[in-house]
């Protein structure tokens, strides 16, 4: 199996990070190594990521969360390692899905895997907001694309290293929420896109990134992404970088 | 158009050129950037000195109220100027973005070969 980076991004997470890592430690899992984006937090989240002897790389000041992905994808890049899997540092993921994120990306070779809350036997109560904007988004994707993703939300995805190279580029990933937008904008570039089922726990401490007004915010933006996404590649010239990656 | 207006604002063109010139000397505003704030301070002396300009352009298109086409260029080369800075701040802050981004692998990576220099050390 090809050497893996999981990165974690970490924004004011001191009171779940610690559980994590130590989880993710346990495991063992051999070629995997563990790279948490410390986001700028305001918390002690980085004072706890000091003492856990583990390897992190720390934003001056907060980005958002696709920026700390990026930053993590960009290190990776440096690395050469061949597969990454971004995990959230909330306690949401459960570890076991990492086994099965990688299995899937070393054996059936393809591009994003997706952790998928909506395939598994389970069922996982979301809010009716969220149930709105799920459906919307799934609508967006089979609309835009054909092709059907149960959970286009998820923070739990696997990827090749063509993809995360992609991803590091300048301008190839949003900042803030990187969603159903890159989903689609990936689907339409003929990447290979597969959702296994993942188990996920509710989050235990801390602030969701998706607290107060800011959901109306995010719709909004990935709706508009989405728009942008499709009339870009009206506008892209043919032979330019973007469409080289594609081929 | 009266002297006394006329007047007005010839002098607020000029303070208004002033202030730009200042800022280009204390280095608070890049000359690629005055220069649109310029251009706008010569489009005031020129309708100060020339009213009948505005006068004529009003009748030419239509307008009945010369002012009021005053306030329609002046809102349209303020929106112009508004749009260019928020493309300029968006690329800045992509920059930055990225610029961050390299800072904190790089820190890493230091802190790393410091680490593996130390360990060699020790062996």
């Amino acid at each position: 199996m090809g050497k893996t980076l999981l990165i974690i991004p970490a924004y004011n997470e001191e009171q779940n990070i610690e559980k994590v890592i130590t989880s993710i430690n346990e495991l063992e899992i051999n070629e995997l190594d563990v790279l948490v984006v410390n986001d700028g937090s305001k918390d002690c989240t980085l004072e706890i990521l000091k003492s856990l002897k583990i390897s992190y790389v720390s934003h001056p000041y907060n980005l958002g969360y696709g920026a700390a992905l990026q930053t993590g994808f960009k290190y990776a890049l440096k690395k050469n390692y061949e597969y990454v899997i971004q995990f959230d540092a909330d306690g949401q993921h459960d570890i076991n899905n990492i086994l099965n994120i990688m299995n899937e990306l070393h054996t059936n070779k393809f591009d994003i895997v997706i952790g998928s809350r909506f395939i598994s036997e389970k069922m996982y109560n979301v809010g009716i907001l969220k149930k709105i904007a799920l459906s919307f988004f799934r609508m967006l994707i089979k609309l835009t694309t054909g092709n059907e993703i149960k959970d286009p939300t998820s923070g739990l995805k696997g990827l090749n290293h063509r993809t995360y190279k992609y991803y590091s580029t300048m301008g190839n990933y949003p900042g803030d929420y990187p969603d159903a937008d890159i989903i689609i904008r990936m689907l339409r570039f003929k990447y290979r896109i597969k959702e296994i089922p993942a188990v996920m726990h509710y989050r235990e401490n801390g602030e969701s990134m998706h607290s107060g007004l800011k959901p109306i915010y995010y719709f909004i933006k990935v709706f508009l992404s989405i728009i942008i996404v499709v009339l870009r590649e009206k506008f892209t010239e043919k032979g330019s970088c973007e469409n080289e990656l594609i081929s | 158009m009266s002297l006394y207006l006329r007047l007005l604002i010839i002098v607020i063109g000029f303070s208004f050129s002033f202030f730009i010139i200042y800022l280009l000397v204390k280095k608070k505003i890049n000359e690629n950037i005055s220069i649109y704030w310029l251009f706008g301070s010569v489009l005031i002396f020129a309708f100060s000195v020339f009213p009948e300009l505005l006068d004529n352009i009003a009748k030419f298109i239509g307008v009945d109220y010369p002012p009021a086409l005053m306030f329609l260029i002046a809102t349209v080369i303020l929106f112009i100027i508004s749009m260019y800075q928020s493309v300029h701040i968006s690329s800045l802050e992509n920059r930055l973005k990225e610029l961050t981004q390299q800072f904190a692998i790089e820190k890493l990576k230091n802190n790393e070969s410091t680490k593996d220099i130390i360990d060699q050390n020790e062996l």
